[in-house]
C-alpha cells in the first residue's frame, strides 16, 4: 500500500482546492467539509499500481506542487497559495505549452475526479443518476440539423 | 533459480493440463477440458472477487480489478493507455461483453496466405459459436437498454447514412446498470468469472488465486508444470513460492504478459515481436437535454466502418471517468460538472497498422508500440465523424480532447477545425483494450510461435491460448473469436488427454 507523507497530502489537498474549490454557488458542483478525501482516494488507487505507477504519480505530485517555483517563478509550494491563485495556475497549467505539463496536469485532475465523485453525496449532486431508476425506452426529442 | 532456494514453497499441486490465466482464453480452455474429463488446475494471478465484494466507486474498481490500477501504459513520450484485467474473468471481468464473430476476411487470409485452416476451421468455428453463445445467453441490446447515450448515437448515424446497429453482448438479461467496469452488479453480463470458470470448476477444475506465474518448467523439450510467485491477496506483496506439475501447459496470462512467461522461461524468436491493438480515443458531446448515460448498456450501439479501418461505439462512463473527461479548472469545470445527465461519449477504435513488441523492463513489462502516421490519419477521420454526428443530432457543445485543436467546439462548423491540419500521434490521448499477436501462429517457426493446434513450436506440451497466436488484429472486438478458436484447439486437446489418461 501507498503512504503520503503529511507535505504530500499538503500538496494534494491544495491541487483538490484548486480544481474543484468550495462554494455556495448551486451552479457549480463543489464538495463540502468533510465529503472528500483526497489522500485517502490518491493512496488506494495509486497503491495497488506498480513501482513505476507509485513512483511515477508521487513525481507528478511533488512537480505540479512546485509549479509556483517553476512557472510564476514565486518561492513557495502549492499550498502556501489562496484557492484563486491555485486554480489560476492549473488553467495556465492545463493549457502549458510543453505538452508534458499538460498530461502531467490531467493527470492530477483523473485523481480529483475520482475523489470527488467518488464521494456519494458529491455523486449525488451531479445529477449523474437523475432519473436511474426509471427504465423505460429513452427516445430523446433532438432536432436533427442538416448537415452543414 | 535463486528466488526458489529463498522464498518458501507454499503449495504443489499435480493436474493433466494446469491454465495460466481466467480470461477468454484461459477460462474457454478450462471449460472444454474439464467438462471433458481432464484434471485441470487453473491459475490467476489477481483475485476472485465476487459480485458483492466488487467496489462500487471507480478508484477502487480500477485498484482491485485491473494491472496498475488502470494506468499500465505504452513506454513512450505520449504513452497509450493499455487497459487488461488482473482478477478471476481477465479482461472479460471488465469490458462491455461485446461479441463479435472473427470477420470473414481476417478468417479467409489466416487460411489462404498463413495456413492456418485448421485453426480457423470454418466449420468447428460455427459450432463452437453456438455454443459459446447459447452459454453466454448473446443478444442484441435491445431499444429498452440502449440508453440515452447509445439511442443518441443511433440518431446520428442514421442522420448521416451511417451503418450503425445495436450491440450484440453477452448480456441477454441486462438490467442497464451501466456498471461493466466496476463489474455487473447483477451478474447478467456473462463474463468468465460469472461462466466458464465456475462450471469448470463445477466439472472439478481447481483454481489457484493470487498465483502469478514465473515461468514454464521445462525437460528434454517439453513442459513439464510451472512456477511462481504466492501473492498476498492484501498487498500483493510475495510471500512464497508454487509449483503445479502437468502434462501440458497452457500460457492465456494476455498479450502482454503471455510473452513475458515464454521469454522468462527460454523461448525466444518472434516471441514478444508482432504487438498489434486497436486504439482509440473518445470525444465528449453536451447537450440541451439529458442523456442519463447512467442508465442503460454500458456499450449498446456501434456504426463498423471495417473499409475504413475503424469502429465508432457509444461508450458510457462512470461519472469519475466523465468528469475527468470534462474541460476546465475551477468554476469552469465545477458548471459542466453540475450537468453530468447531459454527456454524451462516443469513441472511435482504429485497427492499427503499426507493430510493437513486448519485453520485459526494468520496473515492469516494456510495452513498445507507436502507431504510423496513416493509423493516426484514421483516427482522426472516425474522430471528426464523431463530432459531426453530436452536432447532428443536437449537441451544445462537443469536447475533442486532442491537442491543437479548440478545447470546446460549439457548432458545426467548428468541425472543420478537427481536420484543419493532419494530426500527430502526441496530439491524441489513446486507449488500448483489444491487442494481439506477441505468440503468433504460423506454419514457420522463425516467424511464429505456435502451430495451427496453438501448442509451441518447440516445447512439446507448451500451448498458448489467447490473442497472443492471432497474426494480425482484427478490426472488431477479440472476446468471442478468441474463445472460438480456443474452444476449438482445446476440444482437440482434450481428445488427446483423455485417451492418454484412459491407456
Amino acid at each position: 500500500m501507498m503512504r503520503l507523507t503529511q507535505i504530500e497530502k499538503r500538496w494534494l489537498e491544495a491541487l483538490f482546492d484548486g480544481f474543484a474549490p468550495a462554494t455556495d454557488d448551486a451552479e457549480r458542483l463543489a464538495p463540502r467539509a468533510g465529503e472528500v478525501d483526497p489522500a485517502a482516494v490518491f493512496e488506494r488507487l495509486n497503491g495497488f499500481g506498480g513501482l513505476k505507477v507509485r513512483v511515477g504519480v508521487r513525481l507528478a505530485l511533488a512537480f505540479l506542487a512546485s509549479a509556483p517555483i517553476w512557472e510564476s517563478r514565486r518561492l513557495a509550494f502549492i499550498d502556501a497559495l489562496d484557492t484563486e491563485e491555485r486554480t489560476a495556475l492549473l488553467e495556465a497549467l492545463s493549457d502549458h505549452p510543453l505538452q508534458l505539463v499538460q498530461e502531467l496536469t490531467l493527470l492530477m485532475k483523473v485523481q480529483t475526479a475520482m475523489a470527488l465523485l467518488g464521494a456519494p453525496e458529491v455523486r449525488a449532486r451531479s445529477r449523474y443518476d437523475h432519473q436511474r431508476a426509471e427504465q423505460t425506452p429513452v427516445r430523446l426529442r433532438l432536432r436533427v440539423k442538416e448537415v452543414a | 533459480m535463486l528466488r526458489d532456494f529463498f522464498r518458501p514453497m507454499l503449495w504443489e499441486d499435480r493436474a493433466d493440463v494446469v491454465v495460466v490465466g481466467t480470461g477468454a482464453g484461459g477460462a474457454t480452455a478450462a471449460r472444454v477440458l474439464a467438462a471433458r474429463g481432464a484434471d485441470v488446475v487453473m491459475l490467476e494471478e489477481g483475485g476472485r472477487l465476487r459480485t458483492a465484494d466488487r467496489p462500487r466507486a471507480v478508484a477502487d474498481a480500477l485498484a482491485q480489478t485491473m494491472r496498475e490500477a488502470g494506468a499500465q501504459t505504452t513506454s513512450s513520450a505520449v504513452p497509450i493507455v493499455v487497459l487488461q484485467g488482473r482478477c478471476v474473468g481477465g479482461s472479460t471481468a471488465i469490458n462491455s461483453g461485446i461479441i463479435w464473430r472473427l470477420p470473414e476476411d481476417v478468417r479467409q487470409e489466416w487460411t489462404q496466405t498463413r495456413g492456418l485452416g485448421a485453426m480457423v476451421d470454418e466449420a468447428g468455428l460455427a459450432t463452437a459459436y453456438s455454443e459459446i453463445e447459447r452459454d453466454l445467453e448473446v443478444a442484441e441490446t435491445s431499444e429498452t437498454l440502449m440508453g440515452g447515450n447509445s439511442a443518441l448515437m443511433a440518431q446520428g448515424a442514421h442522420a448521416l447514412g451511417l451503418p450503425g446497429k445495436p450491440m450484440v453482448r453477452n448480456a441477454a438479461r441486462c438490467q442497464g446498470k451501466g456498471e461493466c467496469l466496476q463489474g455487473c452488479p447483477g451478474e447478467r453480463r456473462q463474463s468468465m468469472d460469472v461462466s466458464y470458470v465456475p462450471r469448470a470448476i463445477a466439472d472439478g477444475a481447481r483454481l489457484h488465486t493470487h498465483a502469478r506465474v514465473d515461468r514454464v518448467e521445462m525437460r528434454d523439450g517439453r513442459a513439464v508444470g510451472v512456477v511462481g510467485d504466492v501473492l498476498d491477496p492484501d498487498t500483493r506483496r510475495v510471500i512464497g513460492r508454487f509449483r503445479v506439475l502437468a502434462e501440458r501447459v497452457i500460457v492465456a496470462a494476455g498479450v502482454v504478459h503471455t510473452p513475458l512467461i515464454l521469454r522468462r522461461s527460454g523461448m525466444r524468436g518472434v516471441v514478444g515481436d508482432h504487438f498489434q491493438a486497436h486504439p482509440g480515443a473518445a470525444m465528449v458531446g453536451k447537450f440541451p437535454e439529458p442523456v442519463r448515460m447512467s442508465y442503460g448498456a454500458t456499450q449498446g450501439y456501434e456504426v463498423p466502418m471495417r473499409e475504413r479501418g475503424f469502429k465508432l461505439e457509444s461508450l458510457s462512463l462512470p461519472p469519475e471517468m466523465l468528469a475527468a473527461r470534462l474541460p476546465g479548472v475551477g468554476a469552469d469545470w465545477q458548471r459542466r460538472l453540475s450537468k453530468l445527465d447531459h454527456y454524451a461519449q462516443w469513441c472511435a477504435q482504429v485497427r492499427m497498422s503499426a507493430h510493437g513488441r513486448i519485453r520485459s523492463g526494468l520496473i515492469g513489462p516494456d510495452i513498445r508500440f507507436s502507431p504510423s502516421a496513416e493509423d493516426i490519419g484514421k483516427l482522426q477521420e472516425a474522430l471528426t465523424l464523431v463530432a459531426r454526428m453530436m452536432f447532428t443530432v443536437g449537441a451544445e457543445e462537443v469536447y475533442p480532447g486532442v491537442h491543437g485543436v479548440p478545447e470546446v467546439l460549439r457548432s458545426l462548423a467548428d468541425v472543420d477545425a478537427l481536420s484543419a491540419r493532419r494530426w500527430k500521434k502526441t496530439d491524441v490521448h489513446l486507449v488500448a483494450s483489444h491487442l494481439f499477436g506477441t505468440a503468433r501462429a504460423g506454419v514457420d517457426p522463425r516467424t511464429s510461435v505456435v502451430g495451427d493446434d496453438l501448442q509451441c513450436h518447440d516445447v512439446a506440451g507448451l500451448y498458448v491460448m489467447d490473442a497472443s497466436v492471432f497474426p494480425t488484429n482484427l478490426g472488431v472486438n477479440p472476446q468471442h473469436s478468441i474463445m472460438a478458436i480456443v474452444h476449438l484447439a482445446a476440444e482437440r486437446l482434450a481428445e488427446r488427454v483423455v485417451r492418454r489418461r484412459a491407456a
